[in-house]
């Protein structure tokens, strides 16, 4: 017999409840993929930056401490448009200066002397970052005895606009590495001793400083409220071993919009 | 009905219910993972997963909360509640996998534990756009994994009822952390107005359907009048108010009862079943049964007892019949108690 009353355990479903049934589904299933196309299409692209996660390379190149510790590669590892000048940063969301103090235990001083890394490339908008993925072991051999001279300008006063974000994240670990989706990452990064970079935006090209204090001190955990808002700083900027540099303090922080 | 509890009873319309679902689901993360390779192809795995199963949880949130009230509405609409636990299990697994992912993703691997990063990170507390917006999503997560560990008979029995009942309305409060979670979080990164209409549409409807149903649910007439002097039978309705195998709800005071019509009989047991408390004058009389709209739980009309092995039982309430007009003693009588129907002519 045909049931008129819809019971979950009778196989048979009475003709009203399949037209409701249809009445609802029905549209729900054609205008589910018209609602998801308005969602991914109207979404902020993601930035091309890549990490390449799972790839270790080596590369050789001139280390320096300061204004954070980075890698003047040689030529040969440099993809064609990218500075040479590569932003070390620890695994996970630690910073580099740690990893290499302890590298330097074995070592000696490597400021200013030519060394060989093992990594992991991050890479974009010309920039480089290598996270030395395996600790103190990333660095290889003994550094060369000739020291390269540090490369820096004059200090001058300027006053910026943009957001403070992680560059690990940024240049290709997270998308998006920036805005309020990813504050609390920034601020773990940042914490956790991954210099903060300030990126604006000028004609349509993002600039990058990396920020430190007055007196070269890092500012990791004073900026940390600061992170992934839209912000106006003021200090003095100078160009050292490929990166700006902008020497402030919280108080010449002010939030903007 | 079952007398033991198993996983799930699978039987032909938990089948198909499941087959819907996950063609439904299915359809959802195929569209949307295609769309974004296609339109954003450098998007990152990570990435991939947070927001598929954000998306899916999301969905499926508004359609279980729009069930209850469409079946209020419309018992037409009754199939849809009859696995919505099933529904609800889903949408757990899918924010469970965007919760925990989302933890790792963002707090793991630093200088402090996760959960000490997600609510020590960003301490905003006290401004609204920068609100810590993940831990709403955590706190929603956690009422989730509450309901979906109880969302099985077994503790429905062992909780009681009223409590389970309780406990799992707070799918609203999870609701709420939800909404708040994507305004505070992702809407303050993507700012285009269709994901606000989205979010504003969504909760209108869900809200607009929930008013509209409990307006529809308090329209019941009150009782036509009280006999004088000792008797306390009250007049509830014309007899040609209530369906043939059919019910009709009744307040008097703050009793609940359900009116029957049964053959050429009336009789009248309390409202509420004892399964999920599902409003029983809204079924039917099937196999001389009462049966529940909810999930099919049945009661003897003239004791309230379920058939046999079954145990339930209702209150059940004294009636008569003057002329066309239906009077009931408000007084119940205890659970199980047989009470002789009264005739139609």
């Amino acid at each position: 017999m045909n049931p008129t009353f819809f019971i979950g355990w009778n196989p048979n479903m009475p003709e009203r409840n399949k037209k409701a049934l249809r009445l609802f589904l029905i549209p729900l299933f054609l205008l589910l993929p018209v609602g998801i196309y308005l969602i991914v299409s109207l979404e902020t692209p993601f930035n091309d930056h890549h990490f390449e996660l799972g790839t270790i390379r080596e590369f050789n190149g001139v280390y320096f401490n300061d204004p954070q510790p980075l890698l003047v590669l040689n030529e040969a590892h440099v993809p064609a448009g990218y500075d040479r000048e590569a932003l070390l940063v620890g695994y996970g969301k630690f910073g580099a200066a740690s990893t290499m103090a302890q590298a330097m235990e074995r070592t000696g001083p490597l400021q200013g002397r030519e060394i060989r890394l093992r990594g992991t490339l991050l890479y974009g908008d010309e920039k480089i970052v290598i996270e030395l993925t395996e600790g103190e072991a990333s660095v290889l051999g003994e550094p060369s005895r000739h020291m390269h001279p540090v490369q820096m300008t004059k200090p001058k006063p300027i006053r910026l606009q943009g957001e403070i974000i992680d560059p690990k994240c940024w240049f290709g670990a997270m998308k998006p590495g920036e805005g309020k989706v990813h504050k609390s990452c920034a601020i773990r990064c940042i914490s956790g001793g991954i210099p903060p970079v300030l990126k604006i935006e000028q004609n349509k090209m993002n600039l990058y400083y990396l920020l430190e204090g007055i007196e070269d001190e890092p500012l990791n955990e004073t900026l940390l409220e600061f992170v992934a808002e839209p912000i106006e700083v003021s200090g003095n900027t100078y160009y050292q071993n490929g990166w700006n540099v902008l020497q402030t303090s919280a108080k010449n922080i002010r939030y903007i919009n | 009905m079952s007398t033991s509890y198993t996983a799930v009873s699978w039987n032909k319309q938990k089948i198909r219910y499941h087959q819907v679902m996950w063609a439904f689901i299915a359809l959802m993360l195929g569209c949307f993972i295609g769309l974004q390779l296609h339109v954003h192809p450098t998007i990152t795995l990570e990435t991939l997963i947070i927001r598929s199963t954000s998306l899916v949880g999301v969905v499926l949130l508004h359609i279980v909360l729009l069930i209850g009230p469409l079946c209020r509405l419309n018992d037409a609409f009754l199939p849809l509640l009859y696995n919505r636990r099933h529904l609800g299990v889903t949408l757990f697994f899918f924010a469970a996998i965007h919760g925990i992912f989302s933890l790792i993703q963002f707090h793991a691997l630093g200088n402090v534990s996760l959960l000490e990063s997600l609510f020590g990170a960003n301490t905003k507390y006290t401004e609204i756009s920068a609100f810590p917006f993940q831990i709403l999503g955590f706190f929603a997560l956690c009422i989730f994994t509450l309901m979906a560990i109880t969302s099985h008979d077994f503790w429905l029995k062992n909780l009681s009822p009223s409590l389970w009942k309780s406990l799992h309305m707070g799918v609203y409060i999870a609701y709420g952390l939800v909404v708040m979670h994507v305004a505070l979080g992702i809407l303050q990164y993507e700012t285009h107005p269709i994901y606000w209409t989205g979010l504003v549409g969504g909760f209108l409807t869900i809200s607009g359907l929930h008013i509209a149903a409990g307006i529809a649910s308090k329209s019941h007439p009150a009782p036509l009048s009280k006999e004088a002097g000792s008797d306390p039978f009250t007049a509830v309705c014309r007899i040609d108010e209530i369906p043939k195998e059919g019910g009709k709800t009744v307040f008097i005071g703050k009793e609940n009862i359900a009116l029957f019509r049964h053959g050429d009989q009336l009789s009248a047991v309390h409202n509420v079943c004892k399964h999920q408390m599902g409003p029983l004058a809204e079924g039917r009389v099937v196999d001389g049964c009462i049966t529940c709209p909810w999930h099919g739980y049945q009661y003897q009309p003239h004791n309230g007892q379920s058939p046999p092995p079954f145990e339930e039982k209702l209150a059940t309430y004294r009636t008569k019949i003057i002329g066309d007009t239906v009077w009931v003693d408000p007084a119940p009588m205890p659970e199980g108690t047989p009470v002789n129907p009264s005739n139609i002519n």
